[in-house]
């Protein structure tokens, strides 16, 4: 059963907004961590909205590999994947592209943006 | 009266030892004025302050560290005053080195400097027209300053041998990316073709280790000083090439790739004529991609001074979730998409 309104993306939005109405107010370090807040607010709403589905067609993309990205990320380390790089690589690029999606999507190069 | 649990301003006291430090070296008379707190707390504290001694002044600054990381990649307060004074002595433009503080001035670890009037903002440096002349000859004058740095027999600052980075600066990045405990599966990439793609053993010099703009004060005419000495050790030259090379330092000026302000070519042509050594593209690519598993890493760190409460910040919180721009640049670059 859903709690009353507002929902948590309104939620984070009615802070971000608030905190990009002081912003301006502040100086030196208050007005770059406030920033920082609104970026960091930002993500978490974009990450509540694509999140789950980013997820989902990771976890189909990767069934192949190792579940735990540690285990993952030691075996590139020693070199298990070398005779697999070609197909390795863009797997893992798409992975990045979805975390800058979230991050800050205009980041991306124009061959990678969704809009 | 501070409540027993409420700190008292500790700035008035360091101010007096300030003081009484400045008299030990310069006599009973001398003075300070128009003191400014440049950073109080993190891990330095800078304040600047005129030294007057009758009716001569000159404007220095006050250096403290305050705090130390654990596992840290910066070298300690001691061997940065030792390292401009090297760098001094080879023509490599630095604030002066003035004194170090001693057990009996009571202040830590740190050291005063000269003050060097500039410009030290990218945002300015790139674009203000007050700084076209500035831009102009930058390409020149930093391969110069690296050329004399380079031309420093290794020896002087053999202090920096026990460096990790002195040592394998690969292996180093990943002794502290395991410390922080969190997996980067698309970073390991680039960490493994690195591996697989190490340049021939290259001559062995003194390195700044973090030259890149931002990190030196510009006047109109060009470079005044080189800051930031706590990343330096020794190693290969080109490290210096790949660090102010790297796309995350030209501030959005990708299509010039020499500190978002010059071209390669006048660069690289003018290292080979002030040192005498050639500069190999393929190698400067080299540690570019390192540089980028380097500039991860370090926001990584921050991340994790974060989330493990050692150092709270939305900044630092921010730093996490800007890792991967970093690994997609990488990605970019080992592609062949980004130059």
């Amino acid at each position: 059963m859903h709690r009353d309104a507002p929902e948590l993306p309104e939620i984070l939005r009615t802070v971000r907004e608030f905190i990009e109405e002081i912003t301006g107010r502040l100086n030196g370090q208050d007005r770059y961590h406030a920033m920082c807040a609104n970026y960091l607010l930002a993500v978490a709403e974009r990450e509540l909205a694509q999140g789950p589905a980013v997820d989902a067609a990771e976890q189909a993309a990767f069934a192949h590999l190792p579940g735990d990205k540690a285990a993952l990320a030691a075996q590139i380390r020693s070199g298990g994947f070398d005779a697999q790089w070609d197909e390795l690589f863009p797997l893992m690029l798409n992975h990045v592209i979805n975390k800058v999606r979230i991050s800050k999507p205009e980041h991306l190069h124009p061959m990678h943006r969704a809009d | 009266m501070n409540a027993p649990n409420s700190p008292a301003d500790p700035l008035p006291a360091i101010i007096e030892r300030l003081r009484l430090a400045v008299r030990r070296r310069f006599g009973e008379q001398a003075e300070l004025d128009r003191i400014d707190v440049a950073t109080l707390g993190g891990s330095n504290r800078t304040l600047l302050f005129d030294l007057v001694e009758g009716a001569s002044r000159r404007r220095l600054v006050f250096r403290q560290e305050t705090y130390t990381l654990p596992n840290s990649p910066f070298i300690a307060p001691h061997p940065q005053f030792k390292l401009l004074q090297i760098a001094q002595k080879h023509g490599v433009p630095v604030p002066e080195p003035v004194f170090e503080f001693a057990p009996e001035d009571e202040l830590d670890r740190g050291y005063v400097v000269g003050f060097v009037e500039g410009e030290t903002l990218p945002r300015r440096l790139l674009h203000d027209a007050k700084f076209a002349r500035a831009r102009e000859v930058f390409c020149v004058q930093a391969a110069e300053i690296l050329a004399r740095l380079h031309a420093a027999d290794p020896a002087e600052a053999a202090f920096l041998e026990e460096t990790p980075d002195s040592q394998d600066p690969l292996a180093a990045q990943l002794a502290r990316l395991d410390y922080y405990g969190e997996a980067h599966p698309a970073l390991e990439l680039a960490v493994r073709w690195l591996e697989r793609h190490r340049p021939a053993a290259p001559r062995r010099v003194l390195l700044h280790g973090d030259f890149r703009v931002g990190n030196m004060i510009m006047g109109p005419d060009g470079i005044r000083a080189v800051l930031d000495w706590e990343c330096s050790h020794l190693g290969a030259p080109m490290e210096d090439f790949g660090w102010l090379c790297l796309r995350s330092w030209r501030f959005g000026n990708h299509d010039l790739p020499v500190g978002g302000i010059g071209l390669r070519e006048p660069f690289y042509a003018a290292y080979a004529a002030a040192s005498g050594q050639q500069v190999d593209a393929e190698e400067v690519r080299w540690w570019e991609i390192f540089g980028f598993v380097r500039w991860m890493v370090l926001n990584i760190m921050q991340a994790h001074g974060h989330w493990s409460e050692e150092r709270r910040s939305p900044a630092f919180a921010a730093c996490g979730r800007n890792t991967c721009l970093i690994e997609y640049e990488m990605l970019m670059s080992l592609l062949g998409h980004y130059a």
